[in-house]
C-alpha cells in the first residue's frame, strides 16, 4: 500500500476522485435538470424490471386467490385458474382503458388544462421513503419543473427531478411539498403536506387548521389553488382522523389520498391551467412595482 | 530496484480473466434491474457485489468497480451524480486494500466488511438526505428504512459470497496456495 501512494496510478486515481467530486457539485447546482445519460441507458432496463416486477406481483397474488378458490372448488381448479388469469387480463386491459377514459373526462371537465400524453411509471426511487417514481416523459415531452401531476382521482404530487427523456415525481407523502388545501365546503383552508410517520401507509396531513374546524371524518379536501402549483379545486383527498398540533394551539387532519399510490401505473402531467404560477407571477409583479416606485 | 514481470498469462488463463469481468457485469446489471423494481424497502445489493470483487483485484480495478457500482447505486436511489460513487470507490480501494494485506477469504471476513460499509453509507445517505433538513419524526426514516435495508443487504451477502466465492474458485488463477493445500499438492515430475 505504501507504494501505491508513490505510483502513477494513486495520482490517477486522484484525478478519478477529483472528476467526481466536481461532478457532484455540478449536479448539486442544477437545480432537479439532469443530463439523463444513465436515464436513456438505464431506462429500458428500469421498464423491463418494473414490469417483471408488476408481473411477479401479479402472479403472487393471483396464486393466494386462486389457492382460496381451490378450497371451494377442487374439482375445477385448473380451469378456474386458466380463467382467472384469463379474468386478470381482461380486467387489466378494462381498467387501463377506464382509466384513459377518465383522462379524457379531465380534459372534458376542466377546459383550460394543458394536459402531457398519459405517462407510464418505470420505476420506483429505490428505498424512497416518500415513495417518489419515475415516469417515462421528460422535457421532449413538454414536462417542466414543478409540473403538478395528477390522476382521475386526484392529485400525486410534482415534478421534482427532469431530463429529456424522464421525469421524477414527488409525491403528496414528501415533507417537501406543501400545497395550498381547501375543504370541499370551502369553510376551512390549510396547507397539505407529507409527514415521516405517515408516509408508511401513503397518508399525509392538512395543517393550520382552527381548532373548532369544521372538518370531519371522510370531509372531502380539495386544493385551494393559492401557491399556483395546483389548479384550483382538484380534489387531494379524505379526512381520516383530527389531531391537535404539538404547539395546541391547532389541529390537523390526517388525509387519506384519493389517490390509491400502491397500485399506480398511469399518470398526466397538467402542463398549464389558468392562473398557473399566478403567486409567483403576483410576487413578482409586485417587486417590479416596488422597485418603479423607488425609482 | 529492478521490477519482475509477472509470467505470461495462457491463454486459458486469459478466457477465464475475460468470463470472469462478464460475469462481474452480469451480476451487477441484475442488481440494478433488482434495485429498481417495485416499491419497497430494498438491499442495496451493489455494496456487497463490489465489496466480493474488490476482494478478489488489485486496487485500480476494485477502483473502476467502486466508482461503477456506486454510479448505478446514485442513479437507482436518485442521489446525486457521484455521490455513492465517491463512497464505493473509497470503500473498495480500502477493500482490496485489506485483502492483499491482511485478510483472508473468508465469509466472516466479508459479512464484517458489508455491514460496516453498509450501514456506513446508510448513515452518511441518512444524515445528508434526511437528518440535516430537520424534519419531523426523522428517526423513523433511519428505523423503518436504512436499518432494514442493512440488514438486508447483510443477509444478501451471504448468497452474494458463495457466487462469487463459488466463481472465483474455478476462474481465478492460483497464486497463492494455502500451507494445508500446499502439503496436499502432488508435484509433477518434468
Amino acid at each position: 500500500m505504501g507504494d501505491f501512494f508513490k505510483r502513477n496510478k494513486f495520482r490517477f486515481l486522484l484525478c478519478i476522485l477529483a472528476f467526481l467530486i466536481g461532478m457532484l457539485l455540478y449536479a448539486a447546482t442544477q437545480n432537479g435538470q439532469t443530463t439523463g445519460v444513465a436515464g436513456v441507458v438505464l431506462n429500458p432496463l428500469r421498464r423491463v424490471t418494473q414490469s417483471i416486477s408488476t408481473q411477479v406481483d401479479r402472479f403472487v397474488s393471483s396464486f393466494t386467490n386462486v389457492t382460496g378458490y381451490q378450497k371451494e372448488n377442487d374439482a375445477l381448479k385448473e380451469e378456474n385458474a386458466a380463467l382467472k388469469n384469463q379474468l386478470l387480463d381482461y380486467e387489466d386491459t378494462k381498467q387501463q382503458l377506464a382509466e384513459l377514459e377518465k383522462f379524457m373526462g379531465i380534459k372534458e371537465d376542466h377546459p383550460d388544462y394543458t394536459l402531457s400524453d398519459p405517462c407510464t411509471i418505470i420505476g420506483y426511487v429505490t428505498n424512497d421513503p416518500f415513495h417518489s417514481f419515475i415516469i417515462d416523459k421528460g422535457s421532449e415531452d413538454g414536462l417542466s419543473l414543478q409540473d403538478p401531476v395528477v390522476t382521475a382521482e386526484g392529485v400525486v404530487g410534482i415534478i421534482s427531478e427532469i431530463s429529456n427523456t424522464y421525469a421524477t415525481v414527488e409525491t403528496l407523502c414528501s415533507p417537501n411539498l406543501s400545497i395550498g388545501a381547501m375543504s370541499a365546503t370551502g369553510g376551512d383552508t390549510g396547507i397539505v403536506e407529507g409527514e415521516i410517520s405517515l408516509a408508511d401507509d401513503y397518508q399525509c396531513r392538512m395543517i393550520y387548521l382552527e381548532r373548532d374546524t369544521k372538518l370531519e371524518k371522510g370531509s372531502l379536501i380539495k386544493t385551494s389553488g393559492t401557491s399556483g402549483l395546483f389548479p384550483q379545486g382538484y380534489l387531494i383527498g379524505t379526512v381520516e382522523r383530527l389531531e391537535l398540533m404539538d404547539s395546541g394551539l391547532s389541529k390537523y387532519a390526517v388525509l387519506k389520498p384519493a389517490v390509491d399510490f400502491s397500485s399506480l401505473t398511469n399518470v398526466m402531467v397538467i402542463l398549464d391551467y389558468d392562473g398557473k404560477n399566478a403567486e409567483t407571477n403576483a410576487a413578482a409583479a409586485s417587486t417590479k412595482e416596488a422597485v418603479n416606485g423607488k425609482d | 530496484m529492478a521490477k519482475i514481470k509477472p509470467a505470461r498469462s495462457t491463454p486459458a488463463q486469459k478466457r477465464n480473466t475475460v468470463i470472469r469481468w462478464v460475469f462481474y457485469f452480469v451480476v451487477i446489471l441484475l442488481c440494478t434491474a433488482f434495485l429498481n423494481a417495485g416499491d419497497r424497502v430494498k438491499p442495496l445489493l451493489l455494496i456487497p457485489v463490489s465489496l466480493c470483487i474488490a476482494s478478489n483485484v488489485k486496487e485500480g480495478a476494485a477502483v473502476f468497480i467502486g466508482i461503477l457500482c456506486g454510479l448505478l447505486l446514485d442513479f437507482c436511489c436518485n442521489r446525486l451524480m457521484g455521490f455513492y460513487a465517491i463512497q464505493l470507490m473509497l470503500v473498495c480501494l480500502v477493500t482490496s486494500w485489506l485483502y492483499t494485506q491482511l485478510l483472508q477469504q473468508r465469509l466472516f471476513n466479508m459479512l464484517i466488511l458489508t455491514a460496516i460499509s453498509s450501514l456506513l453509507l446508510g448513515a452518511i445517505d441518512f444524515f445528508f438526505y434526511y437528518a440535516i433538513w430537520d424534519y419531523e419524526h426523522v428517526w423513523l426514516i433511519f428505523l423503518h428504512i436504512t436499518l432494514p435495508s442493512c440488514g438486508y443487504t447483510l443477509i444478501a451477502a451471504l448468497p452474494l459470497y458463495g457466487l462469487f466465492h463459488f466463481v472465483h474458485e474455478r476462474l481465478l488463477p492460483h497464486s497463492n496456495r494455502t500451507i494445508e493445500q500446499a502439503i496436499h499438492t502432488t508435484i509433477e515430475p518434468y
